[in-house]
């Protein structure tokens, strides 16, 4: 594929890709100014590599979240040598915009959400944000299918238990 | 009942990402702006790799002129002095061997002069 119709393909990808990918790196970068900075980083190191010629191939989308994995990883490594501190509004701003569930539910697992590893949460945001398969989000991740499959039984349980703990019923109860 | 909790999580989940994802329409920055900075990144890849190419260069041709001289510098000399004087030009074989350095010296510094014209 060549030329405009390079451009067109390249085009639609961004189209389709964008809003996640911005939303992929809002959730997980800790420095929530630099979400546009890297996001243009994530795209630039995506054209200037061999998979920028087809974009359109099934494999471009999950090497699109392999390098924003690398570049908010990159970037959160700069943040901790500067010792910026994380955004402490960033749940209660996400939560305040998902109409779908009542307020405290949302904020009880968006509290167990973040109470969960980095890892964990990039993975839980790969499958159901993404909708990658296990295999995919190994892909992505850097590590094996299997593991895939046991850190997220593993952080769904998490996530269950901690929001079970965090209900009034369940506080009464203890 | 642990699958219906676990797809109760499972669809919260679902929901929570699609609303981030769908907040996120229209915040991105233009295509134009995305291809204008792959534009600049691809023009400062491709100096970067002249100028190590043309770093690579340099050595090499400074490499190579400084060993032709110094093999051929003992016939260079004694060509020189072994001229008759250029009675009409009032060039001595010294000026001639004083010319023949500069020369040289020009020789061995045009690959940077030319890559900082470049």
């Amino acid at each position: 594929m060549q030329g405009p119709a390079r451009d067109d393909a390249f085009a639609r990808f961004y189209g389709a890709t964008a809003a996640p990918i911005r939303a992929y790196i809002l959730r997980h970068c800790r420095d929530r100014d630099s979400v546009d900075d890297l996001l243009q980083i994530t795209y630039v190191k995506f054209l200037g590599s061999r998979m920028a010629r087809t974009p359109e191939a099934p494999e471009a989308r999950a090497y699109l979240y392999r390098i924003a994995s690398n570049v908010i990883t990159d970037h959160g490594r700069g943040l901790q040598r500067r010792r910026k501190i994380e955004d402490p509004d960033r749940e209660a701003r996400f939560a305040a915009s998902v109409p779908g569930l009542p307020r405290e539910e949302s904020l009880a697992l968006r509290a167990a959400l973040r109470s969960l590893s980095e890892r964990e949460q990039k993975m839980l945001w790969l499958l159901y944000g993404a909708g990658f398969s296990h295999k995919e989000v190994a892909n992505i991740m850097g590590v094996r299918t299997a593991s895939v499959r046991v850190l997220a039984f593993r952080a769904r349980r998490k996530l269950a238990d901690r929001m079970d703990a965090g209900r009034p019923d369940s506080k009464a109860a203890q | 009942m642990a699958d219906t909790r676990n797809g109760q999580i499972d669809a919260q989940l679902r929901e929570i990402f699609a609303d981030e994802i769908a907040a996120q329409q229209g915040q991105c920055p233009s295509l134009a702006l995305i291809l204008g900075m792959a534009a600049i990144d691809e023009r400062n890849r491709a100096r970067s790799r002249v100028e190590n190419f043309r770093a690579i260069a340099e050595a090499l041709a400074l490499a190579a002129i400084a060993g032709l001289l110094a093999y051929f510098w003992g016939d260079l000399v004694s060509g020189l002095e072994s001229l008759p004087a250029p009675r009409e030009s009032g060039l001595s074989p010294t000026a001639l061997l004083g010319l023949a350095a500069a020369l040289l010296t020009a020789l061995l510094l045009w690959p940077r002069s030319l890559i900082r014209a470049t």
